[in-house]
């Protein structure tokens, strides 16, 4: 369960830290220039620590299972594996219905091009941070279950 | 229809813990833990393998419950 909790927390950290440094971007470019903001050095760092801290994690709990490689899916033997696979389910549906109540708000609103693009990296970044959620919760509902 | 298993029976004849027995077929002691409990069911190849690990038949681990009804 540690790493499960350990891995969706990394991930959604990465996811809005990319956010953060899109929706810079985005207010402060101009057509003809792109600007990178300091938040993509953050989310840079940010993937360098958490490789890094995967990596350590990956060498010191290999008893639980976890895999640098397989990250959230790592699975220690076939009880886990039925708990990943109704855990994904879960997430898919999850994500699925946000998507599609993000459509509906993007085509009730009436907004200009950058609020538009703000709007839809922001939408896009919640519906992986809900799916990352949803893994990560229905993972420990069924581990705990099971 | 349930499936009623004999593992702990098994297990406790061996004298063995759970974590010997986890380790003895290659999975967690959460997983012999919920097998034991009965919340999981096992697959035919950890079934095959516990059964193999106690030199039993594996209808003498694992069988249907018939009085449960479906």
């Amino acid at each position: 369960m540690k790493k499960i909790i350990f891995e969706q927390i990394g991930n959604i950290g990465m996811v809005l830290l990319l956010m953060a440094a899109l929706v810079q971007t985005v207010t402060s470019s101009s057509r003809n220039t792109i600007l990178l903001g300091n938040w993509w050095f953050i989310f840079l760092g940010w993937i360098i620590l958490f490789g890094i801290l995967k990596y350590l994690y990956s060498k010191t709990a290999r008893k639980g299972g976890y895999s640098f490689m397989a990250g959230e899916f790592s699975i220690q033997d076939e009880r886990e594996r039925a708990v990943s696979n109704r855990a994904t389910v879960f997430a898919y549906k999850m994500t699925i219905i946000f998507l599609i109540c993000a459509i509906l708000i993007f085509a009730v609103l009436n907004l200009e091009v950058v609020q538009l693009k703000v709007l839809g990296i922001v939408l896009l970044s919640s519906g992986i941070i809900i799916g990352f959620l949803a893994y990560m919760l229905a993972w420990i509902f069924y581990d705990l279950r099971i | 229809m349930d499936i009623v298993n004999q593992a702990k029976k098994y297990r406790k004849l061996h004298r063995l813990t759970q974590e010997a027995l986890a380790q003895a077929v290659g999975v967690s002691r959460r997983t012999i833990i919920s097998l034991e409990k009965g919340k999981y069911t096992p697959s035919l190849l950890l079934a095959l393998q516990l059964a193999d690990f106690f030199q039993v038949n594996i209808s003498e681990i694992f069988y249907l419950d018939k009085q449960m009804g479906i």
